[in-house]
C-alpha cells in the first residue's frame, strides 16, 4: 500500500507543484494524500469483509465474525491507511513549486 | 500593514535584485541590480536570449525563489528584502499573483471548472461561491462551453484560455507569463496575446510576459530586454520582421562570444583560447580555475559564457 500511494504521489508530482505554486498548504496536500490512502483502504475492507462473507460458510470449521471484530479491523486498515501514507507525504513535501517552470 | 495592494502604487517595483547561484568557483551571477516597474494595467513583455536570466528573473518576482540581493514591492506592499522574506510568500502568491505557463498545467483530475476554482477554494473562499466566480471567468474569456470537460478532451488554446481564468482567479496585482504561446499555433497565439492585454486593460491587473512571439506586438505597452542576467527598457519592434532581425543579430552576438572562449587545457590549470595566443592562467579569477573540476577529463572544450 505504501509503495502504491508513494507511486500515485510521484505520478502527481507536478499536480502538487501547482498547488504549492499557488500557496496551498500543506494540510491540503497532506489531505489529498491521506484521502487517497483512505480510499485504498475502504475499498480493500469493503473487499476483504465481502470474500470473508462468501467464503466463510465453506471453511471446515466454523468462523464468526462479530461486528465488534469489524470494527477492530476498520480501525486497523485506517492505522495502516494512515502509515502507508507517510511515504507519499514526505515525497510532496520535498516538491519545489520550481518543478513548474522546468 | 494592510494585505490589501494599494491600486494608486505600481503593480511591482524591483530594486537591485541579484541572484547569484553556487560559491566560490561554482558561483554563477544569474541575475545583475535588476530593477523594475510595472504599473496596473500594464503589459510588458520581457525578450532575451535563452539562458539571459529570464526564468531565474520571474522565479525571483513569482516569490518561489529568494533572491541574494535587493527590494521589492508588489501593490505598493514589501515582500522581499534581500534574501529575507517579509511576508508569508505562499499567502502573499495565493493572495496577489497570477502564473501562466508555456503549458497550461492543468491539474489532470480536475475539469475546467474545478481547476479554476481551486485557487480560490485554497484561498478560502466557500465551494460555492468559487464555482459561481469560476463560470462567470470561464464565460469572460469565452471557455464557459468547456467547463466540465477535463484537460485532456481540450485545444491547447483551450487549455491555456483556462490557464489564464485560473491565474485570476484570486483578481490578482500582478500576472507573470513564461512563453504562454509557445506551445500554440498562429491564430490561437494571437488569442492569448489579446487577451492579456483585455485581461491587464480591464482587470487592472499589470502582466510581465516572457515572450520570443512576435505576433501580437501591439499587445505589449513596452518591452524590457534581458541578457546576461541584466535587464534594460528596449525599444518596441516596429513589426514582427525587426523583431526577427534583432534576434538573428542577437544570436550571431552569442555565437561569436561563445567562439571567443573555444580553446583546450593545455596543463593541468592552463586554459588556452583558441582565439588568443597565450593561456589564461590559474589565477583566482582565471576561467581556467573556475572550470578546472569539470574539465579535468576533457582536452578540449567550449567554455559555458553563463558562468564568466
Amino acid at each position: 500500500m505504501t509503495l502504491i500511494l508513494y507511486t500515485l504521489t510521484l505520478d502527481k508530482t507536478h499536480d502538487i507543484a501547482m498547488l504549492k505554486l499557488m500557496g496551498a498548504r500543506h494540510r491540503t496536500i497532506v489531505g489529498l494524500i491521506f484521502q487517497q490512502a483512505l480510499l485504498l483502504g475502504a475499498v480493500g475492507y469493503g473487499v476483504a469483509v465481502l470474500l470473508g462473507q462468501s467464503l466463510f460458510p465453506l471453511f471446515p470449521r466454523l468462523v464468526i465474525i462479530t461486528a465488534a471484530d469489524l470494527w477492530i479491523l476498520a480501525a486497523a486498515v485506517l492505522g495502516i491507511s494512515a502509515l502507508a501514507s507517510l511515504l507519499g507525504i514526505w515525497k510532496a513535501f520535498r516538491v519545489s513549486p520550481n518543478t513548474v517552470l522546468s | 500593514m494592510s494585505d490589501h495592494p494599494n491600486p494608486s502604487t505600481p503593480a511591482l517595483e524591483a530594486d537591485g535584485l541579484t541572484k547569484i547561484y553556487g560559491s566560490g568557483v561554482t558561483q554563477v551571477m544569474a541575475m545583475r541590480e535588476v530593477s523594475l516597474r510595472l504599473e496596473p494595467g500594464e503589459v510588458v513583455a520581457l525578450l532575451g536570449p535563452s539562458g539571459a536570466g529570464k526564468s531565474t528573473l520571474l522565479s525571483v518576482l513569482g516569490l518561489i525563489n529568494l533572491p541574494t540581493a535587493g527590494r521589492m514591492a508588489i501593490g505598493g506592499l514589501p515582500v522581499l528584502d534581500g534574501d529575507r522574506a517579509l511576508t508569508n510568500l505562499a499567502v502573499f502568491r495565493r493572495r496577489h499573483l497570477g502564473f501562466v505557463f508555456q503549458k497550461a498545467n492543468l491539474i489532470s483530475f480536475l475539469n475546467a471548472v474545478q481547476n479554476v476554482q481551486v485557487p480560490m477554494e485554497i484561498n478560502g473562499v466557500p465551494p460555492r461561491s468559487a464555482r459561481c466566480r469560476a463560470m462567470e471567468l470561464l464565460d469572460y474569456l469565452d471557455v464557459a462551453d468547456c467547463a466540465h470537460r477535463r484537460p485532456h478532451a481540450l485545444s491547447g488554446g483551450q487549455q491555456q484560455r483556462i490557464a489564464v481564468a485560473r491565474a485570476l482567479a484570486n483578481e490578482p496585482s500582478l500576472i507573470l507569463a513564461d512563453e504562454p504561446t509557445a506551445a500554440l499555433d498562429r491564430a490561437r497565439g494571437l488569442q492569448i496575446m489579446e487577451l492579456f492585454g483585455k485581461v491587464a486593460h480591464e482587470r487592472r491587473a499589470a502582466v510581465l510576459l516572457v515572450t520570443h512571439d512576435d505576433r501580437a506586438l501591439e499587445v505589449f505597452d513596452r518591452v524590457l530586454e534581458m541578457e546576461d542576467g541584466r535587464v534594460w527598457p528596449g525599444e518596441k519592434p516596429a513589426s514582427s520582421g525587426e523583431y526577427a532581425k534583432r534576434a538573428r543579430k542577437r544570436a550571431a552576438r552569442n555565437s561569436s562570444h561563445r567562439e571567443a572562449v573555444r580553446g583546450a587545457l593545455v596543463s593541468p590549470g592552463a586554459f588556452q583560447p583558441a582565439t588568443a595566443p597565450w593561456p589564461l592562467d590559474d589565477g583566482p579569477f582565471g576561467p581556467a580555475h573556475q572550470f578546472k573540476m569539470s574539465i579535468a577529463e576533457s582536452k578540449e572544450f567550449e567554455m559555458n559564457p553563463r558562468k564568466e
